[in-house]
């Protein structure tokens, strides 16, 4: 306990003797823990973020897709390339609405337009669907009311606006229902404005900017009849693999494998995540030579702090202090100073990321804690080790006499 | 009781060039007994303090043999080495050689965190010492704000806190006016007196030289006398 307590103060009265010194040295510690920590930070808040969204679109839904997505779990090379292949028609949205576990099937077609209400001319998504997407897609009114198959029947002229489109147009929501908007010419009665969804940007489709129209509506911009895909819903998430393989099977009879994909939004979510995995990696491997870099000025630094303390060493030596006692003192000294630049750098990290909480949602995990605490610790000791075996190695009576 | 320190033909040598010897001690053979006052004399250069370091253990001889008690040092390696400097030896030096940074009484204690000795209340032991010569109220002083020779019975202290039986001392009045010399030669005297501890004291000083029992004169890295 004294043993240690001796270290330790020698250790800090050092440090506070050389104030300057000892920020300078931990700098640089604090400099790569803080690059490490946030770019973890900033990856692990994308995933999680990406995740949310893909969540509240529903986990038990499959896309179907024409050509082939995805190849062992990743993005194909060629992919978009072979998307335009097939289209499907209404006699597949039949067969699979016939399959056991499709508790709701919804066919989709988008098209970009330009909508006008009230004076206001936006650019909007057409998003032609059945009334079946929105218990599918867990889609709700927040004011209005949904189309339904009857409306689908009747191919009637009626809209639902995702919440973004609706405020564009309209300023306050509210107001939106039972307006009348127009979408490249052709009139809509808009039934009613969803809630709220979130999500949009990085790539992902943004739900509350489309404006959803019943499908067979929607052949009046969607001529040959053809869809792009279909969404399928099981009763649960359970039962998404069975209704996968249903769904393959059924299309088998009809298209070859590779014009097609079946798709869960899982597979989708793990093909992005090992995306950004591989990044961020590859992004904090280069925040980690700024450690190396301030491991160095460490060990500069404990070299300059062993010369200059020689005679103590010496004088420890003389009143029985072994060679070990020596070493583990100034390991301790490089140990303690890399651990607070560390902590330091960990401190910084985590009100950077409280700062831009509301911007980006960035998240420091208890992983990436310990990471910084350890790589610290490890540093210290790794870039300590060589400047506290020269001081452990002095002779004592030469190192006494040191001027 | 047998020889406390004893060398046989103890030989220092130092390789200056790649074929020039330096012969700093040369084959000195030599006992002390237990209780022993002794001094070392000499001009300067002579090889005295070298024979102090070895006798202490903290420098290495070329060839001879030396025991210390029952111990040929010869067949210790560095760890056993270091404990006996901890517990056998303390030494007190012309410099002091108190670390700047720790308080008086963190000085006086230092010795003890280095020991494997348990059960020993360190800190009573450093304050009763600190008592006895005078200097407890300046237990939480720094070094560079106490007077020389205070600084030396602070360093007299760090060298009996580990209740050595030898102490060493290299021209412990060598900083000092001789009004405070002199109260520190009268102090280890009181300490070999009244405790029995055997002292080795290297000086020039004719003065302290006079209150040993037994004088050493070495000239040349030879004993002369």
């Amino acid at each position: 306990m004294t043993y240690f307590f001796f270290i330790i103060k020698s250790a800090l009265s050092d440090f506070s003797r050389n104030k300057g010194r000892t920020f300078l040295t931990s700098l640089g510690i604090l400099i790569g823990v803080l690059s490490v920590v946030l770019l973890t930070a900033f990856g692990l808040g994308l995933k999680k973020y990406i995740k949310n969204q893909f969540e509240s679109l529903g986990t038990n839904v499959v896309s179907v897709v024409p050509g082939k997505l995805l190849r062992n779990g990743n993005f194909q090379n060629n992919g978009p390339a072979s998307f335009g292949s097939i289209r499907f028609d209404e006699k597949d949205m039949l067969k699979l609405k016939r399959l056991p576990l499709a508790t709701y099937v919804s066919p989709s077609f988008t098209k970009s337009v330009t909508v006008t209400a009230m004076g206001n001319t936006e650019f909007g998504d057409i998003y032609t669907v059945s009334a079946e997407i929105f218990p599918a897609r867990n889609l709700n009114p927040e004011f209005g009311e949904l189309f339904t198959v009857e409306d689908e029947e009747k191919s009637a002229k009626v809209a639902v606006l995702g919440p973004k489109i609706a405020e564009k147009l309209f300023l306050d929501k509210q107001d939106a229902v039972g307006k009348k908007i127009k979408a490249d010419g052709i009139s809509f009665t808009v039934l009613g404005v969803l809630e709220d969804k979130g999500g949009g940007g990085f790539g992902g489709p943004d739900f509350d900017s489309f404006i959803y129209i019943p499908y067979k509506t929607g052949y009046l911009y969607n001529t040959d009849k053809k869809f792009v895909a279909f969404v399928v819903a099981a009763e649960d998430e359970s039962r998404v693999p069975m209704l996968k393989e249903e769904v393959t099977t059924e299309l088998l009879k009809r298209y070859k494998e590779d014009d097609f994909s079946v798709i869960e939004a899982t597979e989708i979510l793990d093909a992005i995540s090992s995306i950004f995995n591989i990044l961020n990696t590859v992004l904090t491997a280069i925040a980690a030579i700024s450690l190396v870099v301030g491991g160095i000025g460490i060990m500069n630094i404990m070299y300059v702090s062993v010369t200059e303390r020689t005679r103590e060493v010496g004088i420890r030596r003389a009143i029985g202090a072994k060679a070990a006692d020596i070493l583990l003192q100034f390991l301790s000294e490089a140990i303690i100073l890399s651990l607070f630049g560390g902590m330091s750098g960990l401190l910084l990290a985590y009100l950077i990321t409280l700062a831009i909480q509301s911007v980006f949602p960035a998240y420091i995990s208890l992983d990436s804690v310990i990471l910084a605490i350890s790589v610290s610790t490890g540093i210290g000791i790794i870039f300590g080790v060589f400047p506290a075996r020269k001081a452990a190695n002095l002779s004592p009576i030469e190192a006494i006499r040191y001027e | 009781m047998t020889s406390f320190i004893k060398l046989d033909r103890v030989s220092k040598k130092y390789l200056l060039g790649d074929d020039v010897v330096f012969t700093a001690l040369e084959n000195i053979s030599l006992e002390i007994k237990a209780g022993e006052f002794t001094a070392i004399i000499g001009p300067s250069g002579s090889g005295k303090s070298t024979l102090m370091h070895i006798i202490g253990l903290l420098d290495k001889f070329t060839t001879g043999e030396l025991y210390i008690g029952d111990k040929e040092i010869d067949k210790l390696n560095d760890n056993q080495i270091s404990a006996l400097r901890n517990e056998f030896v303390g030494f007190v030096f012309q410099q002091f050689n108190l670390l700047p940074k720790l308080t008086v009484l963190e000085n006086v204690l230092l010795p003890s965190i280095y020991t494997k000795k348990t059960g020993v209340n360190f800190e009573a032991r450093a304050l009763d010492l600190l008592k006895k010569f005078g200097i407890d109220s300046k237990k939480d002083s720094y070094p560079n704000k106490i007077s020389g020779g205070q600084q030396q019975r602070v360093a007299i202290a760090r060298a009996l806190i580990m209740k050595p039986p030898l102490i060493l001392a290299d021209e412990p009045t060598g900083n000092l006016d001789s009004k405070t010399g002199a109260e520190i030669i009268k102090l280890l005297k009181e300490l070999n007196v009244t405790e029995g501890i055997t002292i080795i004291v290297v000086t020039h000083d004719p003065n302290i030289a006079k209150v040993c029992q037994r004088k050493i004169k070495i000239v040349d890295g030879k004993i002369v006398s």
